[in-house]
């Protein structure tokens, strides 16, 4: 098993040699260019499948659902984790604590957070989509619903019978 | 993607009103599994956008453990706990894809009503762990659910019912604190075709395994204590069967090889702990692995010389009571050897040497090499000397555990260092076995000669666990005299019980006065 892991990582790191050099432009909604390294696009499984598909590699990925300030954001993180590497203790260490602090920022602006959750499940960054998420939920985690209702602005708009019907759920069980 | 859209047309700098309820479905479930069922749950008196959010969330996790504080009475909590299951699973309403409950109070006399009502939504993942309290049974509708991918459960009776059909498509099984009988757990496991992990921890009613699983990692610990009369060899019946197994991890058995087994042909990983094998069995199962990488041997009883040939070991951790060992494993590059009893009588005696010191030769292209303390006094009985230069060309790291630092242990020292001219970096963790022995001057000057080595390219030194003692000290200053290249020597207090700071502080003061080899060299006090 060992043995097979190490091959298919040896295979990942030529792979990763390979495209590295290659650069690829990315274009938020503004049509302002990004132009990052293959190995960071690549963390996005979105625009990983549109390259491996031989897609417009040369032309660029023009991407109208990102606005210019959340692309910058969501870059910053493609290109520590695509461009770092992970393999000993210390710079899994590193990278954990990037994540800490990305996700302590975004925390600080919540609308800012939406919009970075919103393009993290768009292109499909997997670790992204999970921090951003996880750290929603642990805000939602341990409150009231009126904390929460607080806590995000939502404003109550239930109905008489909405609520009506709540209770007969709460009595049924 | 036409949402997305939508939620970008409005400002993303005024923080709009609620832009956490305009989120997609899809993200707002996401959130929503990643929450326990009580705060899930209370999302749906949030505003109409929650109203029903909550019950297509692929995960029901729920734990009496959390929200506990909330709860008065330890009657009302357990009341509340039950109307919370319930509610969770009649009110979800999707495709169910993982269910966790960990419980910490009792709820025999309902879980079968909620594991009935579980197994309809036939989860593919299934977690119960009772943290207390009688093992409870599982009821016949979880084994109704066949689709089951993961199970994991805690203090639980495993019984078959008539009707099971299998687990056809189960992938991970751990049972942790069970009991069964044999032929229902061996039933069980050998209806899961597509098994690759198997955990069976402290169990009771068993005695026979057969373990039919072909590609499955298997761990197995029957009990906790480590009473050697409740060892049972589990896996006689076992080790026949197992012939495709990659990992196999065993602790507190009596390991003893049936006449008919034929090896592990594709085992890459061999861990076993606090067991008991024969000298014979011990060799044939490891030379019977063509492709063994890993082997960690710890605390075992009934070897006296141990004989390891595995041509494709790279990681080898022994650590017990032995007498002798045979070791041939031209590929290797991590060693670890520790004895647990260093009887020095009867260390090494006549001809027995040779076979150690053919086991180092063989050992060519490790790169890192720990041994404890009593294993260097093994050492220095004769076996090892410094006849063959070179003999680890590839070495650059030794850490010396256990140390105590009597002569013999640095004599020992001294004649790996004779034959790793490479090595780079040196990690010693010191231990005192008396106080009173610490701080007498143990070198005395009568004591052999040895030939100082010359360490050309060691670079650093840590030494741990430093309490300032005479031939510690005395150690430092061999180093430093050996060492002509050696850039940094670090050297970490115990933190415990450091003597005073006086003692240390003259400690200190001597080390900064020793001579070093190295115009490179500094010293870093932790």
């Amino acid at each position: 098993m060992a043995t097979g892991s190490g091959a298919a990582a040896a295979a990942a790191d030529a792979e990763e040699k390979e495209s590295g050099s290659r650069m690829i432009t990315l274009t938020s909604n503004e049509g302002k260019a990004f132009v990052v390294t293959e190995a960071s696009a690549r963390q996005s499984a979105t625009i990983r499948s549109m390259v491996d598909d031989g897609g417009c590699v040369d032309k660029g990925f023009p991407l109208p659902n990102v606005d210019s300030k959340t692309l910058a954001r969501v870059i910053q993180y493609c290109d520590e984790h695509g461009n770092k590497e992970a393999h000993t203790v210390d710079e899994r260490a590193a990278l954990a604590k990037f994540d800490k602090d990305f996700i302590a920022e975004l925390d600080a602006d919540k609308a800012f957070l939406y919009d970075v959750t919103m393009a993290a499940n768009y292109l499909h960054i997997q670790g992204l989509f999970a921090l951003t998420t996880q750290c929603i939920a642990d805000t939602i985690k341990g409150k009231t619903p009126e904390e929460i209702r607080t806590a995000f602005g939502i404003e109550y708009d239930l109905t008489a019978q909405d609520e009506e019907e709540i209770k007969e759920e709460d009595t049924h069980a | 993607m036409s949402y997305t859209k939508k939620a970008k047309v409005e400002s993303t700098s005024a923080v709009s009103l609620d832009r956490l309820s305009s989120l997609p479905p899809d993200i707002k479930v996401t959130i929503l599994s990643k929450l326990n069922v009580l705060d899930a749950i209370r999302t749906t008196i949030l505003s109409r956008a929650w109203r029903n959010m909550w019950t297509t969330s692929p995960k029901i996790i729920v734990s009496d453990l959390y929200g506990i504080s909330d709860f008065s009475e330890g009657t009302t909590a357990r009341s509340k706990f039950v109307t919370l299951v319930d509610l969770a699973l009649l009110l979800h309403n999707g495709p169910l894809v993982s269910f966790s409950i960990r419980c910490l109070r009792i709820y025999h006399d309902v879980f079968d009503r909620w594991m009935h009502m579980l197994s309809r939504k036939k989860p593919r993942s299934i977690t119960i762990k009772f943290l207390w309290g009688d093992y409870y049974k599982i009821p016949s509708s979880i084994f109704s659910v066949i689709n089951l991918d993961y199970l994991h459960l805690k203090r639980c009776i495993i019984h078959l019912p008539q009707e099971f059909e299998g687990f056809k498509r189960l992938t991970v099984l751990n049972l942790k604190y069970f009991s069964s009988t044999d032929s229902d757990i061996n039933n069980l496991i050998s209806s899961c075709h597509l098994l690759n992990t198997l955990r069976l921890k402290y169990f009771e009613g068993i005695s026979c395994l057969r373990i039919q699983a072909p590609h499955c990692s298997v761990y197995i610990s029957p009990a906790k204590t480590e009473e050697a009369a409740n060892w049972k060899n589990y896996l006689k019946q076992a080790f026949v069967s197992l012939t495709r197994i990659e990992t196999l991890v065993i602790k507190r058995c009596i390991i003893g090889l049936p006449q008919e087994f034929e090896g592990f042909k594709q085992l890459t990983v061999l861990n076993l702990k606090y067991f008991s094998l024969t000298d014979r069995d011990i060799y044939k199962l490891i030379s019977s692995c063509p492709w063994l990488n890993t082997l960690r041997l710890k605390y075992f009883e009934g070897i006296s010389c141990l004989r390891i040939q595995a041509q494709t070991l790279q990681l080898l951790e022994v650590q017990g009571d032995f007498e002798d060992l045979h070791l041939h494993a031209p590929n290797l590059l991590y060693l670890t050897l520790g004895k647990t009893e260093a009887e020095q009588s009867d260390a090494v005696v006549g001809d027995k040497k040779n076979y150690l010191k053919q086991a180092f030769v063989s050992l060519t292209s490790i790169e890192e090499l720990t041994i404890s303390g009593s294993f260097l006094t093994y050492l220095s009985e004769g076996c090892l000397l410094a006849e063959f230069p070179g003999v680890f060309d590839r070495l650059r790291k030794i850490c010396i555990e256990q140390c105590s630092w009597v002569w013999t242990e640095v004599l020992g020292a001294c004649s790996i260092f004779w034959n790793a001219p490479n090595f780079r970096e040196l990690e010693i963790r010191s231990f005192y076995r008396d106080e009173e022995f610490g701080y007498q001057p143990i070198w005395d000057n009568d004591q052999a000669e040895i030939e100082e080595p010359t360490l050309h390219h060691l670079v650093t030194v840590t030494i741990s666990d430093f309490v300032g003692l005479e031939h510690e000290i005395a150690l430092v200053g061999l180093l430093l005299r050996w060492s002509p290249a050696l850039e940094e020597l670090k050297i970490v207090r115990e933190d415990g019980d450091v003597p005073n700071d006086e003692c240390m502080f003259r400690a200190l003061t001597k080390l900064l006065a020793l001579p070093r080899a190295s115009n490179k060299a500094t010293i870093i006090v932790i």
